[in-house]
């Protein structure tokens, strides 16, 4: 049972520590409690967990259905529910993870959560950040607010892939993203959702694959989403964890964007992510 | 004398935390190697200290010389170098200090350095987060730096200032306003510009006070300046610090930005910042 000794909010809008769980440990008071302070802080730390791939997918589902990884990522080859994001000799992932962005909004259903561990690190650097989406709504301005209302917007994961697929010199690449192409042509999304648990408005744009507003004449839509890109990315609305080697970060995809900052050059970073089913976003 | 196993880094690019150093007391060889980290690491950080605002001075002036307060911004009232930056109630400057910026860039001789001393936190939150101007330049492309290669940008403190100062929260708000718009017109700078101690190539550029391009059109410059202000301030090149009560940050404000992270609300938050005298900017 988490109690509140445990949680250490990192900042004002978004984050929290927990200590003293063991993901590999937990009864059903530990995750009610623990979805819970999830749902609050929307992203939760655990720090030097160390789990092996399968103990990772299990402690994932204990909080939901895990979803199968799409053709863009790399597969770990003990487990293909988990996802390995690596940067070697500053070639892999790093290149498209350092943009703003939420997990696969480019599909129909995204991701409900995402479970991340720290496997190697690079001595210094390599941090990840969250930001809060809730935040990023509330503080918008009543007449920006209005200028969004009802509006619609298409995510595409194609162009963003594109040059990591083609460039880092995976020899599947080009099949990889053949396959991307052919089952994620891109999907419709509202610009503000209404979180399916909490019923909280969340802005639901991100730079990473938010690429056009419907309804809009181009000039427009491209000011207006340039305008959101930079308003939900203020350092206000974020919290940025330094990782150890074993920390697990699990986080609500529905109303956060997270980055990961590439200041290591050459050093190796390799993370191991599981994802859990989401619903298709609601119009808030 | 610091000593390596006294320097913790912080990220990739930017910032060190010191330990075991009682900033009342520094002799000349403690100076000397502070001196150093700072130029290498940027921003120091140095938990906890104990200083009265009269030994914040004192602590500052081993670096450099003490460059009084702007008429903009609000003084001490038991050590004029000292500015408060203070935030109460929701009013006052933290509303308008979530933006990233350089110290005083408007002006012809912008500080070398400020120190910051947090007197009063809130609860949570009230996180500074500081960029790597020098990693900001490195990482543009060849074709980019070729761009801006030689310009030169206008920088104007008024736009930023004018909203705080006329809010009916800050104490003498409108004759502080006239007397910046009297003592500091605005001045020209170059975008590249070159430490004048270490010799690296940093941008110079904020988001707060550098206005337009010379010698572009209105288009172009708008167009340009936004790019740069965006890459300027990609998570990447950046450190955040989590206060507590007496922490002191040193930063080089010839090759860094930063920004107050707005995310406490009502809640007191009260800092205090001696600058030091800086020279006129150097073209790269």
């Amino acid at each position: 049972m988490v109690v509140m000794g445990n949680i250490r909010p990192l900042t004002g809008h978004i984050g929290a520590e927990i200590s003293g769980i063991d993901l590999r440990c937990l009864d059903d008071g530990a995750v009610a409690a623990l979805r819970e302070a999830w749902l609050e802080h929307k992203v939760l730390f655990f720090p030097r967990q160390g789990l092996s791939p399968d103990e990772l997918v299990h402690a994932a589902s204990r909080f939901g259905d895990i979803e199968p990884l799409h053709p863009g990522l790399e597969r770990h080859p003990d487990n293909p529910d988990v996802m390995v994001t690596a940067t070697r000799d500053g070639e892999g992932d790093a290149i498209f993870n350092a943009t703003w962005h939420s997990d696969v909004t480019f599909d129909e259903t995204p991701p409900a959560a995402s479970m991340l561990q720290a496997q190697t690190l690079p001595s210094v650097g390599g941090d990840t950040l969250f930001l809060s989406m809730y935040a990023a709504w509330d503080i918008l301005s009543e007449r920006l607010k209005g200028a969004i209302d009802g509006l619609h917007a298409f995510h595409d994961g194609v162009p963003t892939f594109t040059p990591y697929l083609l460039e880092s010199g995976a020899a599947d690449g080009p099949e990889r993203l053949r396959t991307l192409k052919r089952d994620y042509p891109g999907s419709v999304h509202p610009v503000v959702v209404r979180h399916p648990e909490t019923g909280r408005p969340a802005l639901y744009v991100n730079r990473g694959f938010t690429r056009r507003i419907l309804g809009l004449p181009d000039i427009e839509g491209r000011g207006l989403l340039n305008l959101l890109f930079e308003h939900v990315e203020q350092s206000s609305f974020q919290v940025r964890w330094t990782w150890s080697e074993g920390d697990v970060a699990f986080w609500d995809n529905r109303c956060t964007m997270h980055y990961a900052a590439r200041d290591y050059g050459a050093e190796e970073r390799v993370m191991y992510r599981v994802t859990l089913k989401g619903s298709r976003p609601l119009a808030a | 004398m610091v000593v390596t196993g006294n320097i913790r880094l912080l990220a990739g690019h930017i910032g060190a935390e010191i330990s075991g150093i009682d900033l009342r007391l520094l002799d000349d060889g403690t100076v000397a190697a502070l001196r150093e980290a700072w130029l290498e690491h940027k921003v120091l950080f140095f938990p906890r200290q104990e200083l009265s605002a009269d030994d914040l001075v004192r602590a500052a002036s081993c670096f450099g010389e003490i460059d009084l307060p702007h008429s903009g911004l609000e003084r001490h009232p038991d050590n004029s170098a000292v500015m408060i930056a203070a935030s109460r109630k929701g009013e006052g400057g933290g509303k308008y200090n979530d933006i990233w910026h350089s110290d005083v860039t408007f002006d012809e001789t912008p500080p070398a350095a400020s120190i910051l001393h947090a007197r009063t936190l809130p609860p949570v939150g009230g996180d500074t987060l500081f960029a790597s101007m020098e990693a900001a330049y490195d990482a543009l492309s060849q074709r980019l730096k070729a761009t801006v290669e030689g310009l030169e940008a206008f920088h104007d403190g008024i736009p930023n200032f004018t909203p705080y100062l006329l809010d009916p929260g800050t104490p003498d708000g409108p004759r502080r306003l006239e007397n910046l718009k009297r003592e500091h017109a605005g001045c020209v700078h170059p975008v590249v510009v070159r430490h004048p101690e270490t010799g690296r190539r940093a941008l110079f550029v904020n988001r707060a006070f550098t206005r337009r391009i010379l010698g572009l059109s209105d288009i172009e410059s708008r167009g340009l300046l936004n790019l740069l202000i965006e890459h300027c301030e990609q998570a990447s090149f950046q450190v955040r610090w989590s206060w507590s009560r007496g922490d002191v940050a040193i930063w080089d404000n010839r090759s860094t930005m930063h920004y107050a992270a707005f995310d406490y609300g009502r809640y007191d938050r009260i800092m205090h910042r001696v600058t030091l005298k800086g020279a006129r900017p150097l073209a790269a």
